[in-house]
């Protein structure tokens, strides 16, 4: 079962901003810190960027798919973390409050989590069962 | 036993409610800064404070007149296995989204 990730976030800059922070490279260059970033922010657009993340080297691959400035973008995203499936990362910019409310939505990842629920809880219940 | 965890798995059932786990993550931090970063009334954020602290996953600490906030580490080290790898990703870039955008202005 592929799995969606959400997170909603309250940014005090107008969604302009933050649109131009998304897809301006120079802009991606400084908060995403990528060690490699190529980008061609257009529909059908490919994009490149590297992250070092947990002490590892991640490079992603991806295609935008929508570009709506600047309320919405939206992209295809696949790296080691998604085991070659193609997931869509959809940023959605409401204005709200004189800033912008984020609403990042990461779909179509692989369920290894579940893998790690499955772990986790029978630690979990093990540990109950220790207490007999 | 079971009852801590059940309140633990509840609390973190939430994604505003796992932010706020992963923002204190990184330090402790006033709950006026915390409830800024939602967009939510202060009132809203409170009660997913208090949920949090029911659990026993978040203690709140008076100086003055300000409340800070700061992760409890013995119920989040088994709970860590369960969050999502891309969740704290994003949660992390978005964090360094605001900072950057935070010191243009």
């Amino acid at each position: 079962m592929p799995k969606t990730v959400t997170t909603t976030r309250q940014l005090k800059a107008p969604p302009e901003r933050v649109f131009r922070a998304w897809t301006d490279p120079a802009d991606v260059k400084r908060w995403f810190k990528p060690t490699r970033l190529i980008m061609d922010a257009k529909v059908d657009g490919l994009w490149h960027s590297e992250v070092e993340w947990q002490g590892k080297r991640w490079p992603h691959y991806g295609r935008f798919t929508r570009l709506e400035r600047p309320r919405l973008f939206e992209q295809t995203w696949m790296s080691e973390a998604t085991h070659g499936l193609e997931t869509v990362v959809r940023v959605e910019l409401e204005p709200k409050g004189g800033g912008t409310e984020v609403r990042l939505t990461h779909s179509g990842l692989p369920d290894d989590e579940a893998e790690n629920h499955r772990k986790g809880w029978e630690q979990i219940l093990s540990s109950l069962d220790d207490l007999r | 036993m079971s009852a801590a965890l059940d309140r633990s798995f509840a609390a973190l059932s939430d994604p505003t409610r796992r932010a706020i786990v992963s923002r204190l993550a990184r330090g402790p931090a006033r709950v006026t800064d915390v409830a800024a970063r939602f967009p939510m009334s202060l009132n809203a954020v409170s009660k997913h404070l208090k949920v949090l602290e029911s659990a026993g996953l978040v203690r709140r600490r008076r100086s003055g007149r300000e409340h800070h906030l700061e992760l409890r580490a013995a119920p989040l080290r088994e709970i860590s296995r369960w969050t999502s790898r891309y969740e704290r990703f994003w949660s992390e870039k978005l964090d360094a989204l605001d900072a950057f955008l935070e010191e243009e202005n």
